[in-house]
């Protein structure tokens, strides 16, 4: 349903202003389905996540940006507005200016653009709910960890970006867990100061988290079937051959694994 | 998806090949056919070509016999040809442990695949 927004131009000391500013809110609020959105204001840009009483008192001292038509950062999806011209997605573009890539990340991770909010279907609706909630609490705690610097005074990389740095590192060099266990723990001693994360185990999770892992499907080792599935996840033995999955009973060790990357 | 990739993924049916050398999947006679026999899908040039490859190997020795990995990747055929078999571009989907290779039985480990690329 397109929504009415002959107000933005309107001045901010109305009452109709507040009003609609609420409206606003609850939009920006429904869509997002968690605690902070990216909130519009000329001075900050968009560039800043907060909760909603922060938004509310920023965008009634300052006059909502004029050209924030189509609220794409919000979950208005372009196919949502009537007038979609080139004009107004061009100067959308032109306010989201992409200065730090973390919070790129996060959104292409989570999909919290609002583009998978709105197609996802009724069956499946309660299952997402869940999942959904919890994969809000993931990204509070990334996007906490992304706007905590790494030391007092640090610009450049934040908590989040100097893990993620230094595990590409790992990945490209093929370094060892062990050797990256072992230089997190010299950095901790070395520089007390600064926030590294606890673990290597903390830094895998963290990894996961942004959606980077795999599933592991046992497989019966003589390819028979995969145990996989509502009906074939709780089975120990293949229903052709009846193998049993594991290698070795005592270790719980799987016999074929299937690891996949989606 | 980066902008750049955008265009390169709509490259197989944007340039023509006048000199008729084969140097792309799209020059063959399979892949006219198979333009021909899916009408619908050949019509958008931006629908996805996925090539599959696997091969095995073996980590622990080059003639261990305990275990085997055999990786199984996704080549984006749309691209041109200097682009598509980089490494940069191939998906690598799944692995599969073992001890021996799956062999012709292969088919039982695509099914996640292919549920996931009907989806």
């Amino acid at each position: 349903m397109p929504i009415d927004k002959s107000w933005i131009s309107s001045p901010q000391y109305n009452n109709e202003y507040s009003n609609v500013l609420n409206m606003f809110l609850e939009f920006a609020f429904g869509h997002d389905n968690g605690l902070v959105i990216k909130w519009p204001c000329s001075k900050c840009g968009f560039k800043k996540w907060q909760t909603r009483d922060v938004v509310h008192e920023h965008l009634t001292c300052r006059p909502f940006p004029q050209n924030y038509k189509i609220w794409y950062l919000h979950g208005e999806g372009p196919c949502l507005t009537e007038s979609m011209n080139g004009t107004s997605a061009h100067v959308v573009e032109d306010l989201i200016e992409p200065e730090n890539e973390m919070e790129d990340i996060l959104i292409n991770a989570f999909g919290f653009a609002g583009h998978d909010v709105n197609d996802f279907d009724q069956d499946g609706g309660l299952q997402n709910n869940i999942g959904r909630d919890e994969g809000t609490m993931n990204f509070d705690a990334l996007l906490k960890d992304n706007n905590e610097s790494l030391y007092e005074g640090c610009r450049k990389y934040s908590k989040l970006s100097f893990m993620l740095k230094l595990y590409h590192i790992k990945c490209m060099c093929r370094m060892s867990d062990k050797a990256m266990t072992m230089i997190l723990d010299l950095l901790k001693k070395a520089f007390e100061h600064a926030k590294f994360l606890k673990s290597f185990y903390e830094a895998k999770n963290v990894i996961n988290n942004l959606g980077l892992n795999y599933v592991k499907i046992p497989a019966c080792p003589k390819d028979y079937m995969l145990y996989w599935g509502e009906d074939n996840e709780g089975l120990e033995e293949c229903k052709w051959c009846k193998t049993s999955k594991l290698k070795d009973k005592d270790k719980k060790q799987y016999a074929k694994i299937l690891c996949t990357f989606h | 998806m980066s902008s750049k990739t955008v265009d390169s993924m709509t490259w197989h049916a944007s340039k023509d090949n006048q000199d008729r050398l084969m140097r792309h999947p799209r020059d063959f006679e399979a892949w006219k056919t198979f333009d021909q026999l899916h009408l619908q899908f050949a019509n958008d040039p931006r629908n996805v070509r996925l090539g599959l490859a696997t091969d095995g190997f073996n980590p622990f020795g080059t003639m261990s016999t305990s275990h085997s990995i055999w990786p199984i990747v996704l080549i984006p055929y749309n691209r041109p040809p200097l682009e598509f078999m980089k490494q940069t571009s191939f998906l690598l989907s799944m692995i599969i442990h073992s001890k021996q290779m799956a062999g012709n039985d292969i088919d039982v480990y695509l099914k996640p695949l292919i549920k996931l690329i009907w989806s």
